[in-house]
């Protein structure tokens, strides 16, 4: 019972206002820079997690589909890991591993508002993801394919 | 888990989510990037909240 009143006390308490932003000037430009793009990222991610708890809370996410959730989530959370351990190193391919991480992150978005069990049915026939997930892309499955838009 | 060792997890959960909102709201108002110390703030509230996500998904199933 304790733990799951600090699981939810948890959930309450680190801000919903983490995907609430871009990475903008006042003006509206986006900056492009490391760690502009990795803030851009993080805050994806964040948001994405508001979206997978606000599924689990209207019950949508039980049995099955929690389970491929929380694959989705780590698969997603192992990406930005990698894209984390690029932008420290400084190394060159910081934005192709991003793009892998948005990728796996809208792929969790996609799945978690899609009424599928198996998310291998899902990205072979599920419908292209339609609202609720204002990450600035999105996971679209294209010919049994999943690509994603900007 | 003990109770105190819960509530000390929560108030400094309380005040990382503050920290976190208070470098978003500064950085935007501001117009600039994230320092790397402001980065690796969001970065330990991203890990925490994607912890309590999971295991909020494995409780409940």
């Amino acid at each position: 019972m304790l733990k799951r009143l600090l699981v939810l006390g948890l959930l309450l308490l680190v801000p919903a206002a983490l995907g609430a932003c871009t990475t903008t000037t006042p003006d509206g430009q986006t900056i492009e820079t490391p760690n502009a793009r990795m803030a851009a990222v993080e805050l994806a991610y964040g948001k994405v997690l508001d979206i997978v708890d606000a599924e689990r809370k209207r019950g949508r996410l039980t049995g099955a589909r929690a389970a491929q959730a929380v694959r989705l989530l780590q698969a997603a959370k192992a990406a930005l890991d990698t894209a984390r351990a690029a932008h420290k190193a400084k190394a060159g391919n910081l934005v192709t591993l991003l793009i892998v991480a948005e990728g796996a992150i809208a792929a969790v978005a996609a799945y978690v508002q899609s009424k599928e069990t198996s998310f291998l049915t899902f990205a072979a026939t599920g419908g292209e993801l339609t609202g609720g997930a204002p990450l600035g892309f999105a996971m679209k499955p294209t010919e049994g394919r999943l690509t994603w838009t900007r | 888990m003990d109770p105190v060792t819960a509530l000390n997890a929560a108030l400094a959960v309380l005040a990382l989510g503050r920290e976190i909102i208070a470098i978003v709201e500064k950085t935007k108002a501001e117009g600039r990037d994230m320092t790397d110390e402001e980065l690796a703030v969001v970065q330990a509230g991203i890990d925490l909240k994607h912890n309590a996500v999971v295991a909020g998904l494995i409780a409940g199933s």
